[in-house]
């Protein structure tokens, strides 16, 4: 959709550098998959370094396209085709991680496991292509505020790709290590704010005798940069219906336009005070209008308060549960692409009292981060001093019963292991029998913070039978819940007064994959067929330009259909020299368009 | 929660290798250093040893890191506190003016005088074994001691008997009225010889002269002959914290003001410093209730609880036996006002005494004497005291087979042996004896419907016999049985909220159709789902329900008379009371965790 990304585009890194930890077959890589972009990064020396993928750029758009001959497109190219091609394309799927909801690209239903699969399977390209050598093995980033069955579905996610990810981490985590990493010798307390594309996540640490000590987290699974964008595509929406009678949310394309248009409008106001979002030739039921409204930085913050107060709900959470006020944060770090709006900036400054920081690559910290904790986790020796406390996500209980008053109530919550718990860890609560007699107790695993079970996600149960005949109260169970770094939770329930022991790993949770759902899944992304990477650049300098030409109009679209035309003809003389020249011509074209669209 | 493995704090600071006692700051550096070793990355078993280490000491309160740098504080009995004796750390300012000092002894003189009244008390002080000379009576004392001097006194009664020695000490007194050492003697004479008002007297009139020291022992030996004058002296004094505030406490108990005990009790604990022991504190509790004074009880224990909340005492109780006493202790005291005292102070005497379930063999045969009042008394103890309920179970169980087969015209179940409960009313008659006769001809027609009813008797045992073999009776009815996991004993919150359970069901035994009733559960039942603004709602209509109390009339099946409604109306605006408390405390919480 947009191309216009303000970020120096680095050379290719050389492949040649012994310095990636690898196991026996092969290298282990950082891998930050986020809503709209993803990125790999490996430890180089004593640095994380982010890879550049086909079109020697770092950040590949998380966006998944079928060419016209059904080979997969990722990234830039396919973020193009949302417009020209939604119906072949899908982007954002990470929202819907975790859930069953599925989309239909090009006649094919996929589940978001195997989209994302998909961008892992190109990353995992890019990177080999890099590195010179296979990749096998990844760590895999999440929001933090992600709850068990999505960070299941990203597991699923790197087993249909081919990846072996033991661990995952949570973003603001990573972005902690990156900047914890040359920070180690000092002591203090910081608090990470990282607002990408789709989540926003905070997290309380403390860097105090070479230790990274995460204290608390807390987040918004479902704001992002593209909430800020969508904000103001509703405004316009919203006033285009009133004047012309027709609502441009009920087209699809009509849509993607807008929000296109609102995405490079928040961005422009990130430097200017005044933007515009220009739409030519929006068709407005039976009508095409060219939009063009003007927008100051006050009116859209005046648009962006909701958002904005949403977000200072998980940062005060995160303080709470690390028991500490604002004033006691001394420095507060920004990572994301959107806290590079000064809105958010300015939010920050507010409650915390001093300026935030932005320095790290605001795009990259995470993916470094990745990076730092695979290197730790091969015992890399660049990391060989550093050691990283995380804590518990979410909090996990069982399902209880209770006396209250007059009547028995059930579906009641009681957390076994707290959020904010250092991992790993183990905690045990004893539970009783509520009835006479009674045979046997149903253990069911919840994991969230609501109090009643209903509204909790449940994990997965087990029947505890052949109780003792005892009256109520009398017999009980210790349930221990054991939760390690890699996020597999163990219930072990013993019968009180007896040697008697049960078992239960939470793993394979309903509504996860089931190994042979994945092993199908697997077997399917086999057959697809990656766009070829030489070829990579051409077919992202023509969806990009084929993009802008729907949206032109007049001299200036015959204008770049002429250029068009050239390039395709370029590529029939399969010259490289030739064809490099000319797309570099054609990619001009369109930046120069575009800005004078603007 | 779930809790971490229990880890002694000793524990935890040894395995950071660290001085135990060390603040938690230091602690933490030495934890954080230590990790470099133990990576949860590669030693995930060692950096949970370490890391619950340090949670353990993060989240040890204050007094515990501190008792391990200072010595154990000695503890009291209650025994000590009924005794009176000065075992327990006096209160500040006391140590001055009770300083042991040698005082007058007709035997070993080193003795203290806390120790010479202990023994005086008990009879010990005079060597009742020793032999006496053959010439009991005063002696003249030995020319070197000068007369008039209690030295000289002492000597003079060193062989005279008991009553002779009381003599002595009044001469004592009468010509040393100045001299403590005077009183004390008179004090010790008269106990010995079972005068204790007057020993009171000599204490009180030593009091009133003005000498030190002589109003504790006074209130703590002799609290039934404490006057008026005194108890005022000493509740300022204890307030001060001149006087140990349960020994006056106690006084007050003794003299049957309740009240008055009870304030002097619960003022005790705003000085952290003079409050006495967990166990001397619920003991006392536990004699007010007892003692049938439930009311001041119960605020006497709501003052304890908040102290150990605020002072963190409440996981010493944890893990002792007090824990237990503690749990009962509450529970007694949540059971409300209606609840029949004879049975309270069985269950006082019962939790005082170590097992709730020594309070069945009373609490069954009040249930005999009291049939109606079964099911309410179980519903009370239900709502308010489960723990005390299940221990009591098995009165409930037997009153019931009782019953049951009282219906039937059975015996009753064979009770426990070592029973003392006394049955009460008859259970069942025999069988009708036929009528006996005279004539032969009556007779052959007397025995045939003998034969009669004797194969129809023997028909009935002989469908008995084939019927269970245990008399037949009914359980009362239990909740049934259910797959989840129970949560056990329940929380404060919980407990509040089961009061306002019965609270509402308080008010509605009244008149289950009135509006008082209706907006009293419905008060309820918002508090339980937590709808605090239908909770605010329902009390406004409850008060206001109330206040037009007294121009309605009695519903149809309504308990309260017109004699009984003053009283209807007075009881139903405590547990009115009870849930504008309850409502206050769970909604303002809820006003306060909201963003």
């Amino acid at each position: 959709m947009s191309d216009v990304i303000p970020f120096p585009r680095r050379p290719a890194a050389s492949p040649s550098d012994d310095d990636a930890p690898s196991s026996a077959e092969g290298a282990v890589v950082g891998i930050d998959l986020g809503t709209t972009y993803s990125l790999v990064a490996v430890m180089r020396g004593e640095r994380p370094v982010v890879l550049s993928n086909g079109i020697g750029e770092q950040l590949t758009a998380s966006a998944v396209s079928f060419d016209e001959d059904g080979s997969v497109l990722v990234g830039a190219a396919a973020k193009a085709r949302q417009a020209s091609h939604p119906d072949r394309t899908a982007v954002t799927f990470k929202r819907d991680m975790g859930t069953e909801k599925t989309r239909t690209l090009a006649g094919k239903t996929m589940r978001p496991q195997e989209l994302s699969a998909l961008v892992l399977e190109q990353l995992k390209r890019d990177a080999e292509a890099e590195l010179g050598m296979p990749v096998v093995e990844a760590v895999v980033t999440v929001p933090a505020y992600f709850g068990d069955l999505q960070r299941q579905a990203t597991r699923d996610a790197a087993e249909i790709a081919g990846l072996k990810v033991e661990r995952i981490i949570n973003e603001p985590t990573a972005a902690a290590m990156a900047y914890g990493l040359h920070q180690r010798d000092r002591e203090l307390q910081a608090v990470v704010l990282d607002l990408g594309g789709g989540t926003f996540d905070v997290t309380v640490l403390e860097i105090i005798e070479g230790v990274i000590e995460i204290q608390s987290t807390a987040g918004d699974a479902r704001l992002g940069g593209e909430d800020f964008a969508e904000a103001l595509a509703e405004k316009l929406a919203e006033e285009l219906a009133a004047e012309h009678g027709a609502d441009p949310r009920e087209d699809e394309r009509a849509w993607a336009r807008l929000l296109d248009a609102a995405e490079h409008a928040k961005r422009r106001l990130t430097t200017s005070t005044e933007a515009a979002m220009v739409v030519p030739g929006l068709r407005l039921g039976e009508a095409e209008v060219d939009v063009e409204r003007a927008l100051t930085r006050d009116e859209a913050e005046a648009i962006w308060q909701p958002l904005l107060a949403r977000l200072k709900t998980p940062i005060l959470r995160a303080l709470r549960d690390a028991e500490l006020e604002a004033g006691d944060v001394e420095e507060v770090l920004l990572v994301g692409g959107a806290t590079r709006m000064p809105c958010v900036v300015d939010l920050g400054a507010k409650l915390f009292g001093k300026m935030p920081l932005s320095s790290l690559p605001a795009d990259e910290a995470v993916a470094m981060g990745a990076a730092v904790q695979a290197a730790l986790k091969k015992g890399h020796e660049a990391v060989d001093d550093m050691v990283v406390t995380d804590v518990a996500p979410f909090s996990m209980g069982i399902a209880t019963a209770s006396l209250m008053g007059r009547q028995q109530v059930e579906g009641l919550y009681t957390p076994v292991l707290e959020r904010g718990t250092t991992i790993p860890a183990s905690r045990v609560q004893r539970f009783f029998t509520m009835g006479d007699g009674q045979k046997e107790i149903r253990v069911a695993v919840y994991q969230g913070e609501h109090s009643l079970c209903k509204d909790n996600t449940r994990l997965g149960e087990y029947v505890v039978k052949d109780l003792p005949n005892e009256s109520a109260g009398k017999v009980a169970i210790d349930v221990r819940f054991t939760y390690d770094l890699n996020g597999i939770l163990e219930v072990e329930m013993t019968l009180v007064g007896t040697e008697r022991v049960e078992h239960m790993v939470i793993e394979r949770t309903p509504g996860r994959l089931s190994a042979e759902e994945i092993a199908a899944a697997r077997e399917a992304m086999k057959a697809y067929k990656f766009h070829p990477r030489d070829t990579l650049p051409n077919r992202t300098a023509l969806a990009r330009a084929d993009q802008l030409f729907t949206e032109l109009t007049g001299v200036a679209r015959d204008e770049l259909g002429h250029a068009i035309a050239v390039f395709r003809s370029a590529l029939e003389t399969q010259d490289p020299k030739i064809i490099v020249r000319v797309r570099d011509q054609l990619g001009a074209l369109v930046d120069a368009l575009r800005r004078a669209h603007r | 929660m779930g809790s971490r493995d229990a880890v002694e704090l000793r524990e935890a600071y040894e395995e950071l290798s660290v001085e135990p006692g060390t603040a938690p700051k230091k602690a933490r550096r030495a934890y954080l250093r230590l990790l470099k070793k133990h990576k949860p990355e590669t030693d995930p078993e060692g950096f949970q040893r370490i890391r619950s280490a340090w949670e353990r000491i993060k989240d040890a309160p204050e007094w515990e890191v501190e008792s391990l740098r200072r010595p154990p504080l000695e503890d009291v009995t209650a025994e000590e506190l009924a005794g009176g004796t000065p075992g327990e750390p006096g209160p500040p300012g006391e140590a001055g003016e009770g300083a042991p000092k040698p005082a007058p002894s007709w035997s070993k003189p080193e003795r203290s005088w806390a120790e010479q009244v202990k023994l005086s008390h008990e009879g010990k002080l005079f060597d009742r074994a020793a032999p006496k000379p053959a010439s009991p009576g005063p002696v003249e004392p030995p020319p070197d001691v000068e007369p008039g001097t209690l030295a000289w006194f002492l000597e003079k009664g060193r062989f005279a008997s008991d009553a002779e020695r009381v003599d002595i000490a009044r001469e004592a007194v009468a010509a040393l009225p100045t001299d403590p050492e005077a009183w004390w003697m008179l004090h010790e004479a008269l106990l010995v010889t079972n005068r204790i008002t007057e020993a009171a007297a000599a204490l009180r009139d030593a009091h009133r002269r003005g000498l030190e020291g002589f109003l504790e022992p006074l209130v703590r030996q002799h609290p039934e002959h404490v006057e008026r004058l005194e108890l005022d002296e000493a509740r300022r004094a204890a307030r001060e914290g001149r006087l140990s505030p349960l020994a006056v406490a106690n006084s007050f108990l003794v003299r049957g003001d309740a009240e008055t005990a009870g304030a002097v009790f619960r003022d005790a604990f705003d000085d952290d410093a003079r409050a006495p022991t967990v166990h001397v504190a619920l003991d006392f509790v536990l004699r007010l209730a007892r003692a049938e004074h439930a009311g001041v009880a119960r605020e006497c224990h709501e003052r304890v609880a908040r102290w150990l909340r605020e002072t963190g005492r409440e996981v010493e109780i944890a893990g002792s036996a007090v824990g237990v006493t503690y749990a009962l202790a509450q529970e007694l005291a949540a059971l409300p006002l209606g609840f029949p005292p004879p049975v309270r102070a069985a269950l006082a005497q019962a939790i005082l005494d170590g097992d709730p379930a020594f309070a069945v063999p009373r609490l069954a045969s009040w249930l005999d004497a009291q049939p109606k009042e079964t099911k309410a008394v179980e519903e009370q103890l239900l709502v308010h005291a489960p723990t005390l309920h299940r221990a009591l179970r098995p009165a409930f169980q037997m009153h019931a087979a009782a019953e049951v087969n009282r219906a039937d015209g059975l015996p009753p179940p064979p009770r426990p042996v070592g029973w003392t409960g006394s049955g009460g009313g008859s259970w069942g008659e025999a069988p009708a004896r036929p009528p006996a006769s005279s004539t032969k001809k009556d007779r052959y027609l007397n025995f045939a419907i003998f034969a009669v009813l004797a194969v129809v008797a023997l028909v009935a045992v002989l469908v008995k016999m084939n019927a269970p073999p245990t008399p037949r009776y009914r359980l009362p009815d239990l909740p049934t049985p259910t797959p989840p996991a129970g949560r056990g004993l329940t929380s404060p919150t919980e407990a509040s909220l089961a009061r306002m359970g019965g609270a509402a069901d308080a008010i509605c035994r009244w008149d289950r159709e009135s509006p008082e009733c209706a907006q009293a559960s419905a008060l309820a039942d918002a508090l339980i789902i937590g709808d605090c603004s239908a909770a605010r709602t329902a009390r406004a209509e409850l008060a206001a329900a109330l206040d037009s109390r007294g121009s309605r009339p009695p519903g149809e099946g309504a308990l309260d008379s017109p004699d009984s409604r003053p009283i209807a109306t007075i009881l139903m605006r405590e547990q009115e009371r009870l849930l504008a408390s309850g409502l206050r405390r769970h909604c303002a919480a809820e006003a306060r965790t909201s963003p």
